[in-house]
């Protein structure tokens, strides 16, 4: 099996985060290679070789269509994240050298666009919708999931405490319906001007 | 004309079961057959309840929306129906509108599938969000306005000519194709969401059209629809759709806002055009009644000219300042960011300036990145002064060169200015209220389309209007607040069917112009001058659906075998003419001439060449269009129906 680049990575990285949060199926199938039971991606496809290409002229991509790798919709996501919000993009070039300014406008590109994504695709809300820093109290039977404890974890509850931060929870989550034979893997395609 | 099957027109009331009305046409054949079985077995499923819904659907010239009501439940409120929609290729999202627009892909450009929808998975164009981002950046294959085409009397408008302009290559449609299958669209969406309903077909349909929309450009929406297979659609003006969404979401609480006295002005500004029209609340035998007296012209006027203003200004900014040039597809961009800042700022007043990011094109995003600001000044300037300034209630638009050789293009407004349009509009209708005011003072408005969400733009229109009342003494209009300025007109519309069976308060105002017919007078003939022509009403305006007027006094002489023309006229001001008035002279600015109405005598007994009498006659359908027909005088019983030529371009048949 090769190794992504670091890079690419990055990408893998964010996209399963999101198909974690939200496919509780998907989740599963993680835990379980991460207790060495079952590759969760499965080993990259061999693109076909392109073909020799006169010098000057830039590589010409495979005109086989590449074969899909990775779960559909999480690429679907990175894909709509790339197309509206640049994410692939900005992520895959190095930020070390560019000033702020330029940092800054690029991530407005990115933040409007993948909000914009964001929003069509889910609904999502705070956990616990209260003031950061406010002081809360957890009952008995909380739920571990929805409630992280940190801190001086001692005692029964009622806990009293400071809500940190109020989570995030996904209400509706409403990919757009994939076709047949779509292939996904591919984030963003080679753009040509004639 | 002679491929596709215009619609049967529903009977007129002369016509009756021994002089059936005629049903296909444009063809010659004499007055023959009923209306096509579909159609009559849908008007009967409707009355036994069959068709379960009522949809009301609103076919923008940007973006289409639709609504539906069960007819069982006539308290539950319509509710937009999400239409599936290709968002990416082989992506398929359902969203509460429609966009406007369809993609006429190459064959080399997509993979098979690629526009597959959930009820058919081989079409080979786009119609909705796909279309209208991916032919931002191939604009040769891309529809777009085409409803600004169905209502423009400068080009055949049966031919393929969208996308206009476009090589050959790319196959050109009409602009009724292009919208019959953004019905289609529709159709099918519903027909997949409500699978135990029963086709949308079969439903009834209520279609809002703009209330500028003459009888031919409705005539032709009809077409649209019927060749989308909706067997009955009934027509509704979009201004008096959104009063309906205002009287629904009010319940039996309208009555506290308006009383008899009032006249409503709607003031609807969509994506890309704008409508006036007025209503007026009557009381008769204790009962309000509401009246709509007065539609303005079509004006192609709208957000996105907004949204391109803005754009340009930018451009302009940025080449100037900074030498920075923009190439088409950074100014597509720079287009969708100048609409979030614009929004951004008209929300928000607090605010100085709204960041303008047009991202790279290429994969450098950092670096590449172009920054920029919209300010208050320059959205102040551009759209509150340039689209909606003060102004004197006699001042009027500024009126475009109409050069002979000019592009026949879409007649945009040449003048952005709303609020000009708007004194021209209350200056051209008298008061019902007082005949001696010099313009029509609206005493409530009611505000539509998703350009005047923005507060700062309501509120100028409200001045605007405030200060010419004031002038007259007159009182502050009152504003009816409305939600969902957005889908208000496809909620409306599904009300007014429900209206249409009685339930609910109906606005009446029957035809919006009247309708005029070319007769040259009888007089010597003097060589080298045409005979003078005039002009006599055979449509009165206000004239109601149902009603059936034969024209009194003037007998015409056609031949059998021949095409018979008339010159064919329109107002939308002169309210006052009976059927059977005759024009001698008019302001020409009163009376616009419409394509040419032809009758082709075909008989079925081979007598060519025979003269027969006619006499001419009118019929305003149930569903909202006009129907003319000649009719044999005597006892024959004979008819024929006129047909609007509009594959004849204006400049073809006007002077």
């Amino acid at each position: 099996m090769s190794q992504p680049s670091f890079g690419a990575r990055i990408g893998l990285a964010f996209s399963a985060f999101f198909k974690i949060l939200f496919d509780g199926a998907f989740a599963g199938r993680v835990r379980d290679a991460a207790n060495g039971d079952t590759p969760v991606i499965a080993p990259p496809v061999k693109v076909e070789e392109s073909r020799p290409t006169p010098a000057a002229a830039p590589e010409k991509p495979s005109v086989a269509p590449a074969k899909e790798s990775g779960d559909r919709s999480a690429l679907q996501l990175l894909g709509a994240l790339q197309r509206e919000g640049r994410l692939v993009d900005f992520l895959m070039e190095s930020i070390d050298g560019a000033g702020d300014a330029d940092l800054g406008a690029a991530a407005r590109v990115v933040h409007g666009g993948c909000q914009k994504v964001i929003q069509s695709y889910f609904t999502v809300e705070p956990v616990w919708p209260g003031e950061e820093g406010s002081a809360v109290t957890v009952d008995e039977g909380f739920d571990p999931i929805r409630i992280q404890l940190t801190g001086n974890v001692m005692g029964e509850p009622p806990f009293e405490g400071t809500l940190q931060h109020p989570g995030w929870r996904v209400e509706r989550a409403e990919l757009p319906v994939l076709g047949k034979g779509q292939d996904v893997s591919v984030l963003a395609p080679a753009e040509v001007e004639l | 004309m002679s491929t596709r099957k215009p619609p049967p027109p529903p009977p007129v009331k002369a016509a009756s079961d021994k002089t059936p009305a005629k049903g296909a046409s444009g063809a010659k054949a004499p007055a023959s057959p009923p209306a096509p079985p579909a159609a009559k077995a849908a008007t009967e499923a409707s009355k036994s309840e069959g068709g379960r819904f009522i949809v009301g659907v609103d076919l923008g010239t940007t973006h289409c929306a639709m609504a539906g009501a069960p007819l069982s439940d006539g308290a539950k409120a319509p509710e937009v129906v999400p239409i599936p929609q290709v968002v990416q290729p082989g992506q398929v999202q359902a969203k509460p509108l429609l966009p406007s627009f369809l993609y006429l892909p190459s064959g080399h450009e997509f993979r098979d599938g690629a526009f597959a929808l959930p009820w058919r998975d081989d079409l080979e164009y786009a119609v909705g969000a796909y279309a209208r981002t991916h032919g931002a950046k191939v604009p040769d294959r891309v529809v777009a306005s085409a409803k600004s085409w169905l209502c423009h009397d400068g080009v055949d408008r049966t031919a393929g000519l969208l996308p206009f302009r476009a090589p050959d290559e790319v196959p050109k449609i009409s602009p009724i194709a292009a919208s019959t299958r953004y019905l289609e669209h529709l159709a099918e969406a519903w027909n997949h969401a409500h699978p135990e309903a029963g086709a949308l077909a079969d439903q009834e349909l209520v279609l809002t059209v703009p209330a500028s929309f003459d009888a031919v450009a409705r005539d032709l929406t009809v077409q649209a629809a019927r060749a989308a297979g909706f067997n009955r659609p009934i027509l509704l003006e979009e201004p008096q759709a959104a009063l309906y969404a205002w009287l629904d979401d009010q319940g039996d609480a309208w009555r506290n806002s308006l009383s008899a006295g009032d006249v409503v002005l709607v003031c609807d500004v969509g994506g890309g055009t704008t409508d006036f029209s007025l209503i007026a609340i009557d009381e008769t035998d204790g009962r309000l009644a509401l009246r709509r007296i007065a539609v303005g012209d079509h004006i192609l006027l709208g957000g996105d000219n907004m949204d391109l203003a803005l754009a340009y200004t930018v451009r302009q900014a940025l080449q100037k300042e900074r030498d920075i040039k923009l190439d088409n597809w950074q100014l597509q961009a720079l287009t969708q960011s100048c609409r979030v800042a614009k929004e951004a700022l008209l929300q928000d007043p607090a605010l100085a300036s709204h960041p303008l990011v047009i991202p790279s094109r290429g994969s450098r995003l950092i670096g590449g990145t172009i920054r920029t600001e919209l300010t208050r000044a320059v959205v102040d300037q551009l759209l509150v002064e340039g689209f909606f300034p003060r102004c004197g209630v006699t001042h009027r638009p500024r009126q475009g060169r109409r050069a002979g050789l000019a592009e026949i293009g879409l007649p945009y407004a040449s003048d952005a200015a709303i609020t000009r349009h708007l004194a021209n509009f209350l200056s051209r209708h008298g008061d019902p209220n007082d005949e001696e005011r010099s313009f029509v003072h609206p005493t409530a408005i009611l505000f539509n389309g998703g350009v005047l969400k923005a507060d700062v733009l309501r509120e100028r229109v409200i001045e605007v209007i405030n200060t010419w009342v004031a002038n007259e003494e007159g009182v502050p209009v009152r504003t009816l607040e409305s939600t969902s300025l957005d889908v208000s007109v496809a909620r409306g519309a599904a009300y007014y069917g429900r209206v249409r069976r009685g339930e609910g308060i109906r606005i009446r105002g029957g035809i919006a112009r009247s309708y005029y017919v070319g007769v040259e007078q009888a007089i010597p003939a003097v060589p080298g001058f045409e005979p003078p022509m005039m002009a006599v009403c055979l449509v009165p305006f206000g004239m109601e659906e149902g009603g059936t007027l034969d024209l009194e006094g003037h007998e015409f002489g056609l031949y059998v075998g021949e095409q018979s023309q008339f010159r064919f006229f329109a107002s939308s001001v002169r309210k006052e003419d009976a059927a059977g008035a005759v024009l001698e002279d008019w302001d020409p600015e009163e009376l616009e001439e419409m394509p040419p109405i032809e009758a082709a005598l075909d008989s079925a007994d081979g007598s060519v060449g025979q003269r027969i009498p006619v006499g001419l006659r009118c019929a305003v359908t149930e569903i909202g269009t006009l129907v003319l027909s000649c009719v044999e005088q005597g006892d024959t019983d004979r008819a024929w129906d006129l047909e609007f030529n509009v594959r004849l371009r204006k400049d073809e048949w006007s002077d």
